[in-house]
Protein backbone atom coordinates (compact mmCIF):
# COMPACT_ATOMS: atom_id res chain seq x y z
CA UNK A 1 0.00 0.00 0.00
CA UNK A 2 1.30 3.15 -0.91
CA UNK A 3 2.09 5.73 1.94
CA UNK A 4 1.47 8.66 -0.06
CA UNK A 5 -2.61 7.18 -1.00
CA UNK A 6 -5.23 9.70 -0.11
CA UNK A 7 -8.40 8.07 1.85
CA UNK A 8 -11.59 9.59 2.94
CA UNK A 9 -12.50 9.95 6.63
CA UNK A 10 -15.05 6.40 6.76
CA UNK A 11 -11.80 4.76 5.15
CA UNK A 12 -9.73 6.23 7.35
CA UNK A 13 -12.15 5.45 10.32
CA UNK A 14 -12.34 1.78 9.40
CA UNK A 15 -8.19 1.41 8.81
CA UNK A 16 -7.76 3.13 12.40
CA UNK A 17 -10.76 0.96 14.49
CA UNK A 18 -12.81 4.19 16.08
CA UNK A 19 -15.84 5.32 14.47
CA UNK A 20 -16.32 8.52 11.94
CA UNK A 21 -17.25 10.25 15.17
CA UNK A 22 -14.35 9.89 17.08
CA UNK A 23 -12.07 11.37 14.00
CA UNK A 24 -14.39 14.50 13.68
CA UNK A 25 -13.67 14.80 17.59
CA UNK A 26 -10.16 14.10 17.01
CA UNK A 27 -10.36 16.86 14.44
CA UNK A 28 -11.83 19.32 16.72
CA UNK A 29 -9.41 19.16 19.23
CA UNK A 30 -6.45 18.84 17.46
CA UNK A 31 -5.65 15.54 18.05
CA UNK A 32 -5.61 14.47 14.03
CA UNK A 33 -6.07 16.65 12.02
CA UNK A 34 -7.23 15.82 8.28
CA UNK A 35 -6.07 17.49 5.12
CA UNK A 36 -8.73 19.55 2.94
CA UNK A 37 -9.00 18.69 -0.75
CA UNK A 38 -9.73 21.92 -3.33
CA UNK A 39 -13.62 21.24 -2.79
CA UNK A 40 -13.12 21.69 1.00
CA UNK A 41 -13.62 17.89 1.27
CA UNK A 42 -11.52 15.85 3.99
CA UNK A 43 -8.79 13.52 3.31
CA UNK A 44 -6.23 11.72 5.49
CA UNK A 45 -2.70 10.70 4.23
CA UNK A 46 -2.18 7.06 4.85
CA UNK A 47 1.54 7.85 6.03
CA UNK A 48 -0.31 9.99 8.51
CA UNK A 49 -2.57 7.61 9.50
CA UNK A 50 0.36 4.64 10.05
CA UNK A 51 2.60 7.59 12.36
CA UNK A 52 -0.68 7.88 14.33
CA UNK A 53 -0.96 4.74 15.45
CA UNK A 54 2.41 4.14 16.26
CA UNK A 55 1.48 4.78 20.02
CA UNK A 56 -1.00 1.93 20.12
CA UNK A 57 1.70 -0.50 21.58
CA UNK A 58 2.25 2.12 24.25
CA UNK A 59 -1.12 2.99 24.91
CA UNK A 60 -2.23 -0.47 25.69
CA UNK A 61 0.89 -0.84 28.05
CA UNK A 62 0.38 2.33 30.05
CA UNK A 63 -3.37 0.80 30.52
CA UNK A 64 -1.91 -2.45 31.77
CA UNK A 65 0.74 -1.00 33.76
CA UNK A 66 0.19 2.83 34.65
CA UNK A 67 -0.94 3.29 38.56
CA UNK A 68 -3.30 5.43 37.55
CA UNK A 69 -4.56 4.80 33.86
CA UNK A 70 -4.77 6.98 30.73
CA UNK A 71 -8.09 8.20 29.68
CA UNK A 72 -8.98 5.82 26.30
CA UNK A 73 -11.02 6.76 23.73
CA UNK A 74 -13.64 4.87 23.99
CA UNK A 75 -13.35 2.45 20.76
CA UNK A 76 -10.00 1.16 22.70
CA UNK A 77 -12.06 0.51 25.94
CA UNK A 78 -14.59 -2.42 26.70
CA UNK A 79 -15.75 -2.50 30.14
CA UNK A 80 -18.17 -5.31 29.76
CA UNK A 81 -17.67 -8.69 27.43
CA UNK A 82 -20.54 -7.72 25.40
CA UNK A 83 -18.76 -4.75 24.19
CA UNK A 84 -15.78 -6.58 23.58
CA UNK A 85 -17.28 -9.70 21.76
CA UNK A 86 -19.33 -7.31 19.15
CA UNK A 87 -16.01 -5.34 18.74
CA UNK A 88 -14.34 -8.47 17.46
CA UNK A 89 -17.21 -9.97 15.41
CA UNK A 90 -16.86 -6.20 13.60
CA UNK A 91 -12.84 -6.56 13.24
CA UNK A 92 -13.34 -9.68 11.83
CA UNK A 93 -15.69 -8.58 8.64
CA UNK A 94 -13.47 -5.37 8.83
CA UNK A 95 -10.24 -7.63 8.03
CA UNK A 96 -12.03 -10.01 5.52
CA UNK A 97 -13.24 -6.62 3.66
CA UNK A 98 -9.85 -5.48 3.58
CA UNK A 99 -9.02 -8.14 0.98
CA UNK A 100 -5.34 -8.24 2.56
CA UNK A 101 -5.45 -11.30 3.98
CA UNK A 102 -6.70 -14.83 3.49
CA UNK A 103 -9.97 -15.81 4.78
CA UNK A 104 -8.16 -18.81 6.86
CA UNK A 105 -5.65 -16.23 8.55
CA UNK A 106 -8.83 -13.65 8.90
CA UNK A 107 -10.75 -17.17 10.71
CA UNK A 108 -7.17 -17.97 12.72
CA UNK A 109 -6.09 -13.97 13.60
CA UNK A 110 -10.04 -13.57 14.97
CA UNK A 111 -9.87 -16.45 17.11
CA UNK A 112 -6.62 -15.53 18.82
CA UNK A 113 -8.31 -11.98 19.42
CA UNK A 114 -11.36 -13.06 20.81
CA UNK A 115 -10.09 -15.97 23.38
CA UNK A 116 -7.35 -13.76 24.45
CA UNK A 117 -9.77 -10.56 25.20
CA UNK A 118 -12.43 -12.84 26.37
CA UNK A 119 -9.99 -14.45 28.97
CA UNK A 120 -9.55 -11.40 30.40
CA UNK A 121 -13.07 -11.85 31.18
CA UNK A 122 -13.82 -14.86 32.53
CA UNK A 123 -10.58 -14.93 34.45
CA UNK A 124 -11.59 -11.63 36.39
CA UNK A 125 -15.09 -11.99 36.74
CA UNK A 126 -16.21 -10.21 40.08
CA UNK A 127 -12.40 -10.01 41.31
CA UNK A 128 -11.34 -6.88 39.05
CA UNK A 129 -8.85 -5.25 41.53
CA UNK A 130 -10.42 -1.84 40.30
CA UNK A 131 -11.36 -0.73 37.09
CA UNK A 132 -13.24 -3.89 34.99
CA UNK A 133 -12.74 -4.16 31.06
CA UNK A 134 -10.01 -4.29 28.43
CA UNK A 135 -8.08 -2.39 26.47
CA UNK A 136 -8.59 -3.51 22.71
CA UNK A 137 -7.25 -1.81 19.28
CA UNK A 138 -6.37 -2.53 16.33
CA UNK A 139 -4.69 -1.44 13.14
CA UNK A 140 -5.34 -3.18 9.98
CA UNK A 141 -2.95 -1.32 7.63
CA UNK A 142 -0.29 -1.78 10.95
CA UNK A 143 -1.72 -5.49 10.95
CA UNK A 144 -1.46 -5.05 14.66
CA UNK A 145 -4.02 -6.06 17.39
CA UNK A 146 -3.14 -4.85 21.19
CA UNK A 147 -4.95 -5.92 23.84
CA UNK A 148 -4.62 -5.53 27.76
CA UNK A 149 -6.21 -5.56 31.31
CA UNK A 150 -6.11 -4.56 34.75
CA UNK A 151 -6.93 -7.53 36.27
CA UNK A 152 -5.27 -10.19 38.47
CA UNK A 153 -2.86 -11.57 35.79
CA UNK A 154 -2.22 -15.26 34.91
CA UNK A 155 -0.95 -15.94 38.11
CA UNK A 156 -3.17 -15.52 40.46
CA UNK A 157 -5.87 -16.71 38.43
CA UNK A 158 -4.43 -20.41 38.23
CA UNK A 159 -2.99 -20.60 41.66
CA UNK A 160 -6.42 -21.00 42.53
CA UNK A 161 -6.01 -24.57 40.70
CA UNK A 162 -2.24 -25.02 41.28
CA UNK A 163 -1.48 -23.60 44.36
CA UNK A 164 2.15 -24.57 44.14
CA UNK A 165 2.50 -22.37 41.21
CA UNK A 166 5.07 -20.26 42.09
CA UNK A 167 6.49 -18.23 39.69
CA UNK A 168 4.71 -16.00 36.55
CA UNK A 169 7.39 -18.18 33.93
CA UNK A 170 5.55 -21.16 35.50
CA UNK A 171 1.73 -20.12 35.46
CA UNK A 172 2.27 -19.25 31.82
CA UNK A 173 3.85 -22.36 30.68
CA UNK A 174 0.72 -23.64 32.43
CA UNK A 175 -1.46 -21.40 30.63
CA UNK A 176 -0.06 -22.44 27.12
CA UNK A 177 1.25 -25.95 27.11
CA UNK A 178 -1.40 -27.66 29.46
CA UNK A 179 -4.99 -28.06 29.74
CA UNK A 180 -5.94 -26.40 33.54
CA UNK A 181 -8.55 -24.44 34.46
CA UNK A 182 -8.61 -21.35 36.78
CA UNK A 183 -12.50 -22.11 37.25
CA UNK A 184 -11.89 -25.68 38.62
CA UNK A 185 -13.90 -28.15 39.28
CA UNK A 186 -14.74 -27.57 35.23
CA UNK A 187 -12.41 -29.37 33.17
CA UNK A 188 -12.10 -26.38 31.11
CA UNK A 189 -9.34 -23.71 29.74
CA UNK A 190 -7.75 -25.30 27.04
CA UNK A 191 -8.24 -21.38 24.64
CA UNK A 192 -4.79 -20.54 25.24
CA UNK A 193 -3.32 -24.44 23.50
CA UNK A 194 -4.90 -23.69 20.58
CA UNK A 195 -3.85 -19.78 20.36
CA UNK A 196 -0.51 -21.16 21.03
CA UNK A 197 -0.30 -23.96 18.43
CA UNK A 198 -1.86 -21.59 15.63
CA UNK A 199 0.99 -18.76 16.14
CA UNK A 200 3.66 -21.24 16.34
CA UNK A 201 2.30 -22.58 13.10
CA UNK A 202 1.07 -19.75 10.74
CA UNK A 203 1.94 -16.41 9.93
CA UNK A 204 0.90 -14.92 13.48
CA UNK A 205 2.80 -13.45 16.25
CA UNK A 206 2.08 -13.28 19.61
CA UNK A 207 3.78 -11.44 22.59
CA UNK A 208 2.03 -12.14 25.92
CA UNK A 209 3.17 -10.89 29.10
CA UNK A 210 1.81 -11.45 32.90
CA UNK A 211 3.76 -10.12 35.80
CA UNK A 212 6.94 -10.80 35.11
CA UNK A 213 6.87 -13.54 32.81
CA UNK A 214 7.20 -13.15 28.80
CA UNK A 215 5.82 -15.33 25.99
CA UNK A 216 6.99 -15.01 22.56
CA UNK A 217 5.95 -16.88 19.58
CA UNK A 218 7.67 -15.29 15.96
CA UNK A 219 5.87 -13.97 13.38
CA UNK A 220 6.86 -16.21 10.90
CA UNK A 221 6.28 -20.37 11.78
CA UNK A 222 8.60 -21.15 15.01
CA UNK A 223 8.60 -22.33 18.56
CA UNK A 224 7.73 -20.52 21.62
CA UNK A 225 9.84 -19.20 24.53
CA UNK A 226 8.45 -18.31 27.98
CA UNK A 227 11.00 -16.15 29.90
CA UNK A 228 11.38 -13.40 32.63
CA UNK A 229 11.26 -9.55 31.69
CA UNK A 230 12.10 -6.33 33.23
CA UNK A 231 8.69 -4.21 33.96
CA UNK A 232 5.70 -6.18 35.87
CA UNK A 233 2.31 -6.29 34.39
CA UNK A 234 -0.17 -6.86 37.06
CA UNK A 235 -2.84 -7.93 34.69
CA UNK A 236 -2.54 -9.02 30.56
CA UNK A 237 -1.15 -7.60 27.97
CA UNK A 238 -0.65 -9.20 24.43
CA UNK A 239 0.49 -7.81 20.80
CA UNK A 240 -0.76 -10.17 17.95
CA UNK A 241 0.86 -9.36 14.38
CA UNK A 242 -0.20 -10.68 10.97
CA UNK B 1 -31.36 -35.64 11.70
CA UNK B 2 -31.36 -32.58 12.85
CA UNK B 3 -29.51 -29.56 11.64
CA UNK B 4 -27.93 -26.29 13.50
CA UNK B 5 -26.84 -23.97 11.15
CA UNK B 6 -23.98 -21.72 13.56
CA UNK B 7 -24.71 -18.84 11.23
CA UNK B 8 -27.82 -18.39 13.31
CA UNK B 9 -26.00 -16.51 16.41
CA UNK B 10 -23.52 -15.03 13.91
CA UNK B 11 -20.29 -15.08 12.16
CA UNK B 12 -17.87 -14.65 14.96
CA UNK B 13 -18.88 -16.99 17.86
CA UNK B 14 -16.36 -15.52 20.89
CA UNK B 15 -16.89 -16.71 24.88
CA UNK B 16 -18.30 -19.74 27.28
CA UNK B 17 -21.37 -17.51 28.07
CA UNK B 18 -22.25 -17.04 24.68
CA UNK B 19 -22.10 -20.73 23.88
CA UNK B 20 -24.28 -21.36 26.32
CA UNK B 21 -26.64 -18.38 25.58
CA UNK B 22 -26.67 -20.05 22.07
CA UNK B 23 -27.53 -23.14 23.58
CA UNK B 24 -30.48 -22.05 25.38
CA UNK B 25 -31.38 -20.23 22.76
CA UNK B 26 -31.37 -23.72 20.21
CA UNK B 27 -33.18 -25.73 22.78
CA UNK B 28 -37.05 -25.91 22.48
CA UNK B 29 -36.39 -25.91 19.06
CA UNK B 30 -34.29 -29.22 19.37
CA UNK B 31 -36.03 -32.96 20.26
CA UNK B 32 -33.38 -35.22 22.40
CA UNK B 33 -33.90 -38.05 20.61
CA UNK B 34 -32.84 -37.14 17.55
CA UNK B 35 -29.36 -36.92 16.15
CA UNK B 36 -28.01 -33.43 15.58
CA UNK B 37 -25.21 -32.28 12.97
CA UNK B 38 -23.88 -29.05 13.28
CA UNK B 39 -23.17 -26.60 10.11
CA UNK B 40 -20.62 -24.50 10.33
CA UNK B 41 -21.06 -22.67 7.06
CA UNK B 42 -20.69 -18.80 6.71
CA UNK B 43 -19.29 -18.87 10.13
CA UNK B 44 -15.88 -17.05 9.94
CA UNK B 45 -14.80 -17.68 13.53
CA UNK B 46 -15.11 -20.13 16.41
CA UNK B 47 -13.40 -19.58 19.66
CA UNK B 48 -12.36 -22.70 21.66
CA UNK B 49 -14.26 -21.61 24.54
CA UNK B 50 -17.37 -21.03 22.87
CA UNK B 51 -17.21 -23.98 21.13
CA UNK B 52 -16.24 -26.12 23.77
CA UNK B 53 -19.38 -25.04 26.21
CA UNK B 54 -21.84 -25.16 23.15
CA UNK B 55 -20.86 -28.70 22.66
CA UNK B 56 -20.81 -29.80 26.10
CA UNK B 57 -24.19 -28.02 26.54
CA UNK B 58 -25.85 -30.03 22.96
CA UNK B 59 -23.94 -33.68 24.20
CA UNK B 60 -25.05 -33.42 27.39
CA UNK B 61 -28.95 -32.85 26.26
CA UNK B 62 -29.20 -35.78 23.74
CA UNK B 63 -26.22 -37.90 25.51
CA UNK B 64 -23.74 -37.51 22.83
CA UNK B 65 -25.35 -37.64 19.24
CA UNK B 66 -23.73 -35.05 17.80
CA UNK B 67 -21.46 -34.51 14.81
CA UNK B 68 -20.24 -31.89 13.37
CA UNK B 69 -20.39 -31.37 9.24
CA UNK B 70 -16.96 -31.55 7.92
CA UNK B 71 -15.64 -27.80 7.03
CA UNK B 72 -12.48 -26.12 5.98
CA UNK B 73 -13.33 -23.11 8.41
CA UNK B 74 -9.59 -23.10 9.66
CA UNK B 75 -10.44 -21.65 13.51
CA UNK B 76 -12.62 -25.10 14.02
CA UNK B 77 -10.08 -27.04 12.55
CA UNK B 78 -7.64 -25.33 14.84
CA UNK B 79 -9.47 -26.22 17.95
CA UNK B 80 -10.87 -29.82 17.16
CA UNK B 81 -7.66 -31.19 18.30
CA UNK B 82 -7.06 -29.47 21.12
CA UNK B 83 -10.71 -30.32 22.29
CA UNK B 84 -10.17 -33.93 21.40
CA UNK B 85 -7.40 -33.87 23.39
CA UNK B 86 -9.02 -32.20 26.72
CA UNK B 87 -12.10 -33.58 26.93
CA UNK B 88 -12.63 -37.24 27.46
CA UNK B 89 -16.22 -37.45 27.10
CA UNK B 90 -19.29 -36.97 24.96
CA UNK B 91 -17.61 -33.71 23.42
CA UNK B 92 -14.40 -35.88 22.51
CA UNK B 93 -16.28 -38.30 21.03
CA UNK B 94 -18.21 -36.13 18.94
CA UNK B 95 -14.87 -33.83 17.88
CA UNK B 96 -12.45 -37.25 17.36
CA UNK B 97 -15.40 -38.47 14.43
CA UNK B 98 -15.80 -35.41 13.10
CA UNK B 99 -11.85 -35.21 12.67
CA UNK B 100 -11.95 -38.74 11.42
CA UNK B 101 -13.89 -37.83 9.04
CA UNK B 102 -12.39 -35.34 7.75
CA UNK B 103 -9.30 -36.72 7.02
CA UNK B 104 -11.40 -39.41 4.81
Amino acid sequence: MTNEKKVRIGEAAKLLGVSVQTLRNWEKSGKLRPERSEGKQRFYVLKDLNNFTLDLKMLGLAWATSAIPPNLPSEYYCERPDRFTSRVAKMGTELQKSGEISEDLVSLVTLIAGEIGDNSFAHNLGNWPEIPGIFYAYNITKRIIVLADRGRGVKITLQQVRPNLTTDVEALNVAFTEIVSGRNPEKRGNGLKVVRNIAESKEIGLLFRSGIGLVTIPLHPGRMEIKMTDGNVPGTYAIIQF
Amino acid sequence: MQTIQLKKFGSVLVSRPAGLEAFNAVRPQLNPDVPIQIDFDQVLTVTPSWLDEFLTQLTDYNGGKVELIPTKNASVLATLPVLAAARKDFVSATVLRAIERMRE
